[in-house]
């Protein structure tokens, strides 16, 4: 990583959910950076509070959820305090992107309304030039034909194309964050290997920030710089993705990578996780992993263990690296 | 071994009428010209992309769709004709069951995990004495890995790997010979994905079952199966023992897929660039190679003549003019 400027830092951002039911701590005390031209992969299963986390980011998540504390320092500013800056910013500076495309789009407006509408809004742009840059952007995700799919409606377009448009929309802005909520698990894989290696083409023409959240560690470990493993709200384990996919050293993700089929691998038996992800509204004392892991000893279920940085640059949140230092298996 | 599923040249062509004032048909041909056999115990792979036919292939076969044209053919005997018609089929269709992708669908909220596997039994006319068949139940139930005393409980009541263990157990019950499993993993997560593929071998090492495995996860299928096809655009391309097709794969369309699949290794070349092109195009079928127009190899010939599937040994077929075949 060449760049090293902090353009995001993430400081215990708690975002819970009152339920009738009860609270549920989605995301229970995050903290992370994000260095200009990085791309931060975020992993974790369904409930893991990944999706939540980047929609806080934004200030986007609909209740009852609601952000209880943590700052979230942009540029030196914190987006939780400043009210002002967080509209500056949302859809400018920090833009998102979906899963489904077609339901970020508006099925009634052609693609070209859609995407010259933050240019007007943000830039006070005329419509002319506002059109100029949205075909600027769409040929700089490989649509070879900008003009002919401005004048289009979002259901013309193939699911990787709707994807390539959400993605020049959101870079449209000049935005210096790209938030990606599992932009590839609905295509198939041939899209997804393009729409990956677009997103790492347009990381090194733009050094554009990328968080990328998704459940599979394949894509994790094609396309992020670092990886943060997230389990019931908390990020379980944080480095650089190589150091993850080879030396995985908390339980969950030594489980999750032997969990997975592998194309170039052989494995007789997958090793499984028993049992399954526990409710938020329920989970066990203690690591909230211990209840499915392997490891588990006493400790484990009495306190839960801080997210400790073992080897520089790799941080785990795992009785077993804690005090008496790291304990192999 | 003998074969005990045979499918020779299934189509399906479904046909949309179109416009309002001057109506006509357009015809979508989802599936074409597809021949494959499954033998005792073993798991056939399926796979391709979105649109490639690849559901609509395992649905003809346990009759969910009428074929267009072609035969199946159970144990030796053309069941085609038999499938479509009323009643005396049920024997067949015992025979050959399906898992789908989402169980919470194709189960009935209203009943237990108990009952939809009862009544499946029911049905058929099995263990008709009360005592014996909650027996039998209890030991399915434990065969897929569910608790006892989970046969009381209804769908909402289970996560989505369970409520997938009950759609095996429905399906297991019967003791069927064949069964066609479309998706069944694809909805889960990786922690309970694990879990399904394993007991999905369990069971079938102990039922002695066929598996046709339809997934778009090269990585599951290369685990589970024993031999793999490839479909694109209604057609197979390839097929072959899972571990020759995926170390060699002869076809254009099968290697890009190989290629395009992420890899969990951490030291894989990262920057490998995307070879595909352009979009599907249906206009290529029955006209030329109908992945003429994103073939990275294609030549003029694959532009005006349809491929020929070739045949090779040890089972290796591919469906490309690169290929000259030994027969």
């Amino acid at each position: 990583m060449a760049a090293t400027d902090k353009i995001l830092e993430v400081r215990e951002l708690k975002t819970f959910f009152f339920t009738k039911k009860g609270v549920a701590k989605a995301v229970n005390g995050i903290s992370f950076d994000l260095r200009q031209g990085e791309i931060l992969g975020i992993i974790g299963e369904s409930g893991s509070g990944k999706s939540v986390a980047v929609k806080s980011l934004l200030q986007i998540v609909a209740k009852p959820g609601k952000i209880v504390s943590g700052e979230i320092l942009f540029k030196g500013q914190n987006l939780l305090k400043d009210a002002k800056a967080m509209d500056k910013a949302r859809g400018r500076d920090i833009t998102m992107i979906f899963q489904e495309p077609m339901t970020s789009l508006n099925p009634v407006l052609t693609i070209g309304r859609q995407m010259t509408e933050g240019l007007i809004q943000h830039f006070h742009a005329s419509k002319k030039e506002a059109a100029e840059i949205a075909c600027h952007y769409l040929s700089l995700v490989k649509i070879h034909n900008p003009q002919d799919i401005l004048a289009r409606y979002p259901h013309h377009l193939s699911g990787g194309m709707r994807q390539r448009v959400m993605i020049a929309m959101a870079l449209s802005t000049k935005s210096s964050i790209l938030l990606a909520d599992e932009p590839t698990t609905a295509l198939d894989v041939t899209i997804q290997q393009q729409i990956i290696y677009l997103l790492k083409e347009l990381r090194e023409q733009l050094r554009t920030s990328i968080v990328f959240i998704t459940h599979d560690m394949g894509v994790i470990n094609e396309i992020a710089d670092h990886t943060a493993v997230m389990y019931c709200g908390r990020i379980q384990e944080y480095a650089a993705t190589y150091d993850i996919m080879k030396n995985p050293r908390h339980p969950y993700t030594q489980a999750l990578l032997e969990a997975i089929p592998s194309i170039d691998a052989d494995q007789e038996v997958l090793r499984t996780i028993p049992g399954f992800v526990p409710s938020l509204l329920s989970l066990p004392p203690g690591c909230s992993f211990s209840n499915r892991c392997r490891y588990c000893r006493q400790i484990c279920t009495e306190r839960e263990p801080d997210l400790t940085e073992i080897v520089p640059g790799h941080q785990v949140r795992c009785w077993n690296y804690a005090a008496a230092g790291p304990q192999e298996g | 071994m003998a074969e005990l599923l045979r499918v020779e040249n299934l189509a399906k062509h479904f046909v949309k009428e179109v416009g309002f004032i001057r109506k006509s048909a357009r015809v979508y041909q989802a599936v074409n010209n597809v021949s494959f056999s499954i033998k005792p115990g073993e798991t056939l792979g399926l796979v391709g992309e979105s649109g490639c036919g690849k559901s609509t292939t395992g649905k003809m076969i346990v009759s969910l769709i009428r074929p267009t044209a072609g035969k199946i053919f159970f144990e030796g005997r053309d069941i085609s004709r038999e499938l479509m018609g009323k009643g005396r089929h049920l024997q067949l269709r015992r025979n050959i069951q399906m898992i789908f992708q989402d169980a919470y669908a194709s189960l009935d909220p209203r009943r237990t995990a108990g009952e939809a596997v009862e009544e499946a039994l029911a049905i058929h006319g099995l263990y008709p004495d009360k005592k014996d068949r909650q027996a039998y139940i209890r030991q399915i139930f434990q065969d897929v890995g569910l608790q006892e005393d989970q046969i009381n409980r209804y769908p909402h009541e289970f996560s989505g790997g369970q409520r997938q263990r009950i759609g095996i157990a429905r399906a297991i019950c019967l003791q069927p010979k064949v069964v066609v499993c479309d998706e069944p993993v694809s909805a889960l997560d990786v922690s309970v994905q694990a879990q399904i593929i394993n007991n999905m071998a369990h069971v079938q090492r102990q039922y002695g079952i066929s598996y046709l495995f339809i997934s778009h996860d090269l990585s599951v299928v290369k685990h589970i199966s024993n031999r793999v096809i490839v479909m694109y655009l209604g057609y197979i391309v390839e097929e072959g023992g899972k571990e020759e097709l995926f170390a060699e794969p002869l076809h254009p369309y099968t290697r890009i897929l190989v290629d395009a699949t992420p890899s969990t290794n951490p030291d894989a070349d990262k920057n490998r660039k995307p070879v595909l092109q352009n979009e599907i195009d249906t206009a290529l079928i029955g006209v030329g190679c109908p992945f003429a127009n994103r073939c990275p190899q294609a030549m003029a010939i694959c532009w005006h003549t349809p491929p020929e599937m070739k045949s090779f040994a040890g089972g290796r077929r591919v469906m490309c003019h690169l290929y000259g075949g030994d027969t």
